[in-house]
Order: C-alpha cells, then sequence, then structure tokens
C-alpha cells in the first residue's frame, strides 16, 4: 500500500532522512522511534506533504505522495507533534473547517461521528483554547480522521500529557489500531508502541536501522537464590520453552505473566524478574550504539 | 480558498485584534473628516466675506484631503491587519492543518489575502456614514466620492498584499508588523519625493511609488494605468509569497 524508497531529506549539510526505504500494508500499525532528531518528525512531514524530498519517492496505492495531489494528500491523515489547533474556533467549526478545506463531508452528522470515535461527545461547542491538552490532542487526532484517510500519521501523539491523558490517548491509539486503517506511530513512549503497533522502525541519525516486530525476542529474565531444582521444575510445568541460562537463572517465554512468575517463584526466593529482549533493550542497543 | 478566506475574517473578529482595528480606524477617519470639515468651513467663512472671491469647492477642500488622509493611517493599519496571516499560523503550528490538507500554496495565498481584504472591505464599509452626511448636508460630486473610495481600496489592498509577504517570511508577527510598516513608510517617503529637481529620479519614483498613482484618483480621475499598476503590483507581491511558501517545502 505505501512504498518508500531512497526518501532523503537535507536541511542545509545536515542529511535529517537518508535513503529510507520500507513498505507498509494495508491496516498494518506501524511504531516509528528513534531518539529526539533522528528523523521521525521529518519522515511524517515528508509523508504528509509539508515537506519535499531532495531524493526518493513514496507512493501510496501506487501514486505519488509527494506531490500536491490534493486527492492523494486526502487519503493521508496526519497529526503533528503539536496540534494544529485555531484556540479562538469551537471543536465543530474547526472540523467542519478541516473537513472543507479537504473538499470532504462537513455534515454535521459526519461531525459528531468523528467527535464520538475520539471520545469527544458532547464538547462541539467547546472553544479549541479553553480544553485541556488531553482534549486538544484529541480534537488534533480528530482533525486528521475527519476526511476518513486510508493511512493515518501520528507524531507524538502522547506528548506533554500528564498520566491520565496519556492512558486516555493510549485507549483511543489501541481503538485506531483495531480500525484497520494503515497506522504510523511516533512516540518516545515504547509501552504505546508495544500495546498498540505489530512492527516496529528504529531510526538512528536519518537511517533505518531495524524493520522488525515489535518484541520479537522477549523473554523473561528470572533469579531465584534457593531449591532450583524444584523451581526448575514448576517453571518449565508452568511455561513450556522455558530455558535454564545456569543454576537459578531462567530465561521464560515473552508470553508469561510476570505477575504469576513472581508469585509462583516468591517462595524460592525471587531475586531478579525482568524482561530480556524487550523493545526497550532492542531500541537502546541499536540508538546508543557508539553514542557513549 | 473561500473556507480559508472566511476563517480569516471571522478570526479577525475572534479575537481583540479586529475590533481594535477597527476601532482605531474609525477614531482616526473620524478625526479626519473632522478636520476636514473644519478646514471646510474656515475656508467658506473667508471667501463668504469676500465679494469677489469664487465659491469653495467642496471635493478640493474637504473630500481629497479627506481620503488623502487615510493614505497615512492605512499605512498602519494594514500591516496590523496582515501580520497575522502566515507568521501566527506558524508559530502555533495550526500552518501544519493546511499544508497537510493538499490545498495548493496559490489558493492558500489567495485565500488568506481575500480575507484581509475582507476586513478592509468591512473598514471601508463603516465609513460610508461620511459621504452619507456629505449628500445630506452638501453637494458633493459622487464620481469623486466613488474614484476616492476606489484609490484608497486599491492602495489598501497593495499595502495589505505588502504585508502579506512579510509575514509569509516569518514566524513572528512582531517581525512582520515592522517590517511591512518599514517597507511602507520606504514607500511612502518615495512618494514625497515626486517634486524632486531631476527628471529621471522623478521618473523612477512615479514608477515604483504607490502613492503618485493614488492622487489622480483623489481628484476623481479614474486612469486605466493606475489600476492596472495596483493590480499588476498586487499579483507580484501574492506571487512572491506563493513561491516564498513553495521554497519553505524544499529548503
Amino acid at each position: 500500500m505505501l512504498h518508500v524508497e531512497g526518501l532523503t531529506r537535507r536541511f542545509g549539510r545536515l542529511v535529517a532522512v537518508d535513503s529510507l526505504d520500507f513498505e507498509l500494508q494495508e491496516g498494518e500499525v506501524v511504531g516509528l522511534l528513534g531518539l529526539n532528531g533522528a528523523g521521525k518528525s521529518t519522515t511524517m512531514k515528508l509523508l504528509a506533504g509539508i515537506l519535499a524530498p531532495h531524493e526518493g519517492s513514496a507512493t501510496l496505492d501506487g501514486q505519488s505522495l509527494l506531490g500536491s495531489n490534493s486527492s492523494l494528500r486526502n487519503r493521508v491523515g496526519y497529526l503533528p507533534e503539536r496540534p494544529p489547533l485555531y484556540p479562538e474556533m469551537r471543536v465543530l467549526e474547526y472540523l467542519a473547517f478541516a473537513s472543507r478545506i479537504r473538499g470532504a463531508d462537513a455534515s454535521r452528522t459526519h461531525l459528531l461521528g468523528v467527535l464520538e470515535q475520539v471520545g469527544l461527545q458532547g464538547m462541539e461547542r467547546r472553544i479549541l483554547g479553553q480544553l485541556s491538552k488531553g482534549y486538544q490532542q484529541r480534537v488534533g487526532i480528530a482533525q486528521a480522521l475527519v476526511h476518513n484517510p486510508k493511512l493515518l500519521i501520528l507524531d507524538e501523539p502522547s506528548s506533554g500529557l500528564d498520566p491520565a491523558q496519556r492512558l486516555e490517548i493510549r485507549t483511543l491509539l489501541k481503538g485506531l489500531s483495531k480500525s484497520g486503517r494503515t497506522l504510523i506511530l511516533s512516540t518516545h513512549l515504547l509501552e504505546d508502541v508495544e500495546a498498540s503497533c505489530e512492527r516496529v522502525l528504529i531510526l538512528h541519525k536519518g537511517s533505518l536501522v531495524a524493520d522488525e516486530p515489535v518484541n520479537p525476542e522477549r523473554k523473561l529474565d528470572v533469579r531465584v537464590s534457593r531449591d532450583t531444582p524444584s523451581a526448575e521444575q514448576v517453571l518449565l510445568e508452568l511455561f513450556p520453552g522455558t530455558e535454564v541460562v545456569s543454576e537459578g537463572r531462567f530465561l521464560l517465554p515473552g508470553t508469561a505473566d510476570p505477575a504469576e512468575v513472581s508469585t509462583r517463584m516468591a517462595p524460592y526466593g525471587l531475586l531478579r524478574l525482568a524482561e530480556a529482549g524487550s523493545l526497550q533493550e532492542r531500541f537502546l542497543s541499536l540508538t546508543l550504539r557508539g553514542e557513549a | 480558498m473561500f473556507s480559508i478566506a472566511l476563517r480569516e475574517l471571522r478570526a479577525y473578529f475572534a479575537t481583540p485584534l479586529g475590533w481594535i482595528s477597527l476601532a482605531a480606524w474609525l477614531l482616526v477617519t473620524g478625526f479626519f473628516f473632522g478636520w476636514s470639515m473644519d478646514l471646510y468651513s474656515t475656508v467658506s467663512l473667508q471667501t463668504a466675506s469676500n465679494p469677489f472671491g469664487d465659491p469653495v469647492d467642496l471635493e478640493a477642500y474637504l473630500v481629497t484631503p479627506f481620503f488623502g488622509n487615510w493614505a497615512v493611517v492605512l499605512i498602519f493599519l494594514c500591516p496590523a491587519i496582515s501580520m497575522r496571516l502566515f507568521a501566527e499560523e506558524r508559530s502555533s503550528g495550526s500552518f501544519d492543518l493546511v499544508r497537510s490538507s493538499g490545498i495548493g500554496s496559490a489558493k492558500l495565498v489567495a485565500g488568506k489575502y481575500l480575507g484581509a481584504l475582507g476586513f478592509i472591505t468591512i473598514a471601508f464599509a463603516a465609513t460610508l456614514h461620511y459621504p452619507i452626511m456629505l449628500m445630506r448636508w452638501a453637494d458633493p460630486d459622487l464620481g469623486v466620492l466613488i474614484s476616492c473610495y476606489l484609490g484608497m481600496y486599491l492602495l489598501a489592498a497593495a499595502f495589505l498584499a505588502v504585508g502579506l509577504v512579510a509575514s509569509s517570511m516569518t514566524r513572528s508577527q512582531v517581525v512582520a508588523l515592522l517590517s511591512s510598516f518599514a517597507l511602507l513608510m520606504v514607500l511612502w517617503i518615495m512618494g514625497l519625493g515626486e517634486g524632486a529637481q531631476d527628471q529621471g529620479w522623478r521618473d523612477w519614483i512615479a514608477d515604483v511609488s504607490m502613492l503618485p498613482r493614488v492622487q489622480p484618483m483623489l481628484r476623481g480621475l479614474i486612469q486605466g494605468s493606475d489600476v492596472v499598476y495596483f493590480l499588476s503590483i498586487i499579483l507580484f507581491l501574492l506571487f512572491v509569497a506563493q513561491q516564498r511558501l513553495e521554497l519553505e517545502r524544499w529548503q
């Protein structure tokens, strides 16, 4: 569906995005990760048509996404890092404007449907500048959805939110990931990616350093201090596939529930229960390589 | 394009900027109207006491000075109106919405410009009570009044286009305001050099300065060349703003 080939963008001498190649299938939910300055936002702006690439191409169903083809642009929804709001406008008025400039359906029924989708029902008369950050973010997501795009690009939708608001947005993202749209999600919150995405693209200094499923090798690293043969027997019985690394140390399959492991291993003197091969570990190993 | 224009126009009245600008405009034009009336009555009284004096020309002593002063007010008003057009959107982040919507930069520039022009149209319409009063109590030449309005409207439209270009260059409204104001001041000062002794200098000023082009219209003379001049300037400036937006995608 989305085919990106050799996408390159420079800012003066700095190569912000360097020969990016990847493909996304219809309905795929992909996390775009990277440290600050890795090129995530630039990549998203290129796909959203805000910036023009210096080299390379991006096609959506075979048609170039990089020109100013408005009918094609209407198939892409984009939420920038900072929601693109007009503070003096009311929620419904703003969505109607966002819809009209894309030539999409701006009927009240349709707009109310979009508001319901992002959990903003009953807030259509509220003034944007007076909404909380969490609600502003939801309005930002609503404008990206208002024209029913095939490809949805969300740049740090949880940025600057408090823990409760983050949880709300994560729930919303989970819902969107099941909506059948192709979704690219950029975030620093790896839990959001783990909860919503099937695949992850990791950028480092403008280059794609990993394109793989989320947590392909996730395991639980367990260490106990007492009666290790007995503990081994319990673990093998409960979690088939458990590996014995050394005396008192085991690697459990990623499907194992940490809470259950903790309860079961407590009598054996649980010393350590940590994720190994997790997204965080993988991300840090790829992006902090050579940084120190 | 019209959605953009309508949003811009509404935005002026959703914030204090629009109301304050409109109030200041009416206050200052009201002052100039009173001042022109005063000038006209003084000259009329002096002439009335002279048995050999000609009747005082209403257009020369009231209408032309009144509208002539509008140019000074517009130098302040137009940058205040146009400064926010692009600069505010850039600084607030809302520019990403229109840029990612697929709307072309030409339509975007035209929409923004029409919104600002809509505001100026309302500001001009709010001054219609001055000519109505004149027609109620005197006998002004309607053609001259229309010509003055046209001249000032074209001048305001050109000033707005200057401000639009300034706003397209920056994300700071203050920078947009000051740079367009400075540019308009330069054009104003150049207009004062119309009486220069040197013929070449005079010709050059006549070619580039906007103010000398308005003078015939203030006397009731609408020349096609002056109208075409203003329309060309406006189109050129809108083209510059459009190119600036295109360049921004590549820079």
